[in-house]
């Protein structure tokens, strides 16, 4: 949908961006446009060295993983949560960034999804009517 | 015929926005104690409304993308969960409310208890969002809610003198049992009922439903210009006929009943049958748009798959969340608690929320990553800016007016 | 330390702000809410005796008729509940205000004998009915147009 919006809106596309403004709490896709989770915070390749993560003249950062999870009162009123409460999305598996960040994975594949597939296979399928389209 | 049809989501989000359960009967309260003298705040709330929603349609229709999810994007987790959870508790207390209007509208036709209709209207809600198509459900509710024109009918009907009607309005008069508390209150409810958040979040969701896009810019507009003027009539109708009939006889509105009177003495039974249709349609389409909206900002906040273009079972938190607000408000309504009473609350609530949904969308509509070219122009620009200020002062003096008038006594 | 400032600041504030307003809920006296309950039970009492001759005259559902007076003697009843409440807090035996409460208490009575008719579908007692609750109405208006002018 957006995607041909895209293309007639937007002349160029910037190869420099800001990665809290462009890629923080943007919409993640799977492989087939359905809305997976948003981006809640990026994992950055590095080493803690000397204490400091990254060391002016060190090699640079690099974004190593999308990360999702239940960590809205962390995003809020600040602080770090533990890593076990994140789910790790690999940035091998994105395709393409543009106004949403779409995968090359379905929704299913993902852990992120677990949710969505729990309440579907044990209440939406339950009920008559749950697996087909309105009419 | 077609083209009418097109115009059903904007007719039915005006219906949700301006005539259900509660500005029913704030607008027959209004038209009761203060005549025509408040007209001017529900005609302010329609321009305001008409300006916000145009806004949200184009950026719908360029984007593909509802209000919602973009305030989250542009402004953050912060903005974007205090946006949320303003609008959300509003409208599960606006939802608890319209199940108990279409309850009582029920019951007004047909003399079965209220409570017992509690149960039936939310599961009548829950099978609508279930199965039947987004167009189905708009055009149905929108066309069956325009029976409410029987009260224009009606007021016309009543032959007041037009002269003193435009006297009242222009130049408010406050009768002796009235303070100016209770009319600045009034008339900030009105306005907050005029611009209510989900109206926005629900006509911007709905235009993605129905997969606007750019060559649907004008049929956006034509949605907006028809629909919540054709709302903000029918409210001045309703108050009008109890102006006209209900005043000079010392009646003041206080339930829904009370405003059939004047429709029943213009038109006798038939006018009657047309009101107790429209006010079945009106309070189950504002059902309807509260509890969309209520799904709709959760999952577009949180990043799930929502929408009722999908299937349930490709859409099942947005289903579930919405299975879970039905039956808090079943649950509420049961108490016994007067869903009136709810419905006014939540009104001034939402007058003090407006400033949160409506400075994001003004910065989200100026955006040109999202709206390239189609950006506001400069004219709706200042119109915005100039309706901030009114909206600010609204929320403002929306909670001291309701400590201070005791909620309009 | 600007931080305690602050916060010190906002009390003050709040303070300042709400005081009136609380000045403001807890003298809303006596003539006030008289006056409001008069005029509420005028208002039932009015409504439903509409009610009951629009249905005589054929324009209204029995339905609708019912259901307004049913409203009506809700309203009411509250209405007399708060004025019982009140009296029982305040010594005054001022004749006026009795004149007023007692009003409100019969209005309140033809309004209970009134749903209890729309549920029995009694319309002949409806109908003797009616005349009594406009007159009552009639009475309630007055007494309140007396309590806001004060």
């Amino acid at each position: 949908m957006s995607a041909r919006n895209e293309s007639s809106i937007h002349e160029h596309r910037p190869l420099i961006f800001d990665a809290t403004l462009t890629l923080l709490d943007r919409q993640v896709l799977d492989r087939n446009d359905e809305p997976v989770c948003t981006v809640d915070d990026l994992e950055l390749s590095g080493d803690l060295h000397d204490g400091v993560e990254f060391p002016v003249g060190g090699p640079r950062p690099r974004i190593t993983a999308i990360l999702a999870g239940p960590v809205l009162v962390t995003r809020v009123f600040g602080g770090r949560p533990p890593r076990h409460l994140w789910e790790r999305i690999d940035w091998g598996d994105v395709e393409r960034v543009g106004v949403m960040v779409k995968l090359r994975l379905a929704a299913e594949a993902l852990n992120v999804g677990w949710t969505e597939s729990w309440l579907r296979e044990r209440i939406i399928t339950r009920i008559p009517g749950g697996r087909h389209e309105s009419e | 015929m077609k083209k009418v049809l097109g115009l059903a989501l904007g007719i039915l989000t005006a219906i949700g926005g301006f005539v259900d359960i509660g500005d029913l009967v704030t607008n027959g309260v209004v038209g009761s104690r203060f005549g025509f003298g408040l007209a001017w705040s529900t005609l302010l709330g329609v321009v305001g409304i008409c300006l916000f929603a145009n806004m949200s349609g184009r950026v719908a229709a360029v984007s593909g993308r509802a209000t919602f999810e973009l305030i989250r994007e542009r402004l953050g987790a912060r903005v974007g969960l205090l946006n949320l959870v303003a609008s959300f508790l509003i409208n599960l207390m606006t939802l608890t409310a319209e199940i108990g209007g279409v309850a009582l509208a029920l019951m007004l036709a047909s003399s079965v208890n209220y409570l017992l209709w509690v149960p039936v209207a939310a599961l009548a809600l829950w099978l609508v969002i279930w199965r039947v198509k987004f167009t189905v459900l708009e055009n149905v509710t929108g066309l069956l809610g325009l029976c409410l024109i029987v009260f224009a009918v009606a007021l016309f009907l009543l032959g007041p003198d037009w002269g003193e009607v435009v006297k009242q309005a222009v130049s408010p008069h406050l009768s002796q049992t009235e303070s100016p508390a209770t009319y600045w209150y009034y008339a900030v409810a009105l306005f907050g009922a005029a611009m209510t958040p989900y109206e926005v979040f629900f006509f911007s969701s709905g235009a993605v439903e129905e997969k606007w896009s750019l060559k649907d810019l004008s049929q956006s507009r034509m949605n907006v210009l028809v629909g919540f003027p054709l709302g903000g009539l029918l409210s001045l109708a309703i108050a009008g006929c109890a102006a006209v009939f209900l005043m000079p006889k010392g009646i003041e509105v206080s339930s829904l009943s009370q405003l059939v009177l004047p429709v029943a003495a213009a038109g006798g039974k038939l006018a009657v049958a047309f009101v107790l249709v429209g006010l079945f349609a009106a309070t189950f389409g504002a059902g309807l748009e509260t509890t969309l909206s209520s799904g709709y900002t959760l999952a577009q906040f949180f990043g799930w798959s929502w929408g009722k273009f999908r299937s349930p079972a490709r859409a099942a938190r947005f289903h579930v969340s919405m299975m879970i607000c039905l039956l808090v408000g079943i649950a509420v309504l049961m108490t016994g608690i007067d869903p009136v009473m709810v419905t006014e609350m939540s009104v001034v609530f939402s007058a003090a929320a407006l400033p949160l949904t409506y400075f994001p969308i003004l910065v989200v509509a100026n955006d040109p990553d999202y709206m390239g070219q189609y950006v506001n122009s400069r004219l709706v620009n200042i119109a915005g800016q100039i309706f901030l200020v009114i909206v600010v002062a609204a929320s403002l003096a929306a909670i001291p007016l309701m400590i201070i008038t005791g909620a309009g006594k | 330390m600007a931080g305690s400032w602050t916060r010190w600041l906002v009390a003050a504030a709040a303070v300042v702000l709400l005081t009136p307003v609380a000045a403001c809920a807890s003298t809303a006296g006596f003539y006030d809410q008289l006056s409001t309950a008069a005029g509420e039970v005028a208002s039932a009492s009015g409504s439903a005796a509409e009610a009951i001759d629009l249905t005589a005259h054929g324009r209204l559902t029995s339905a609708v008729r019912d259901s307004a007076i049913a409203d009506a003697d809700q309203q009411s009843s509250t209405a007399a509940g708060t004025l019982d409440q009140l009296q029982a807090n305040t010594t005054d035996r001022q004749a006026s205000r009795r004149t007023t409460i007692d009003a409100v208490h019969r209005a309140q009575r033809s309004l209970q004998l009134a749903d209890d008719a729309a549920a029995n579908h009694d319309d002949q007692t409806l109908a003797r009915l009616a005349p009594t609750l406009r007159e009552q109405a009639k009475q309630l208006t007055d007494l309140q147009d007396e309590w806001a002018s004060r």
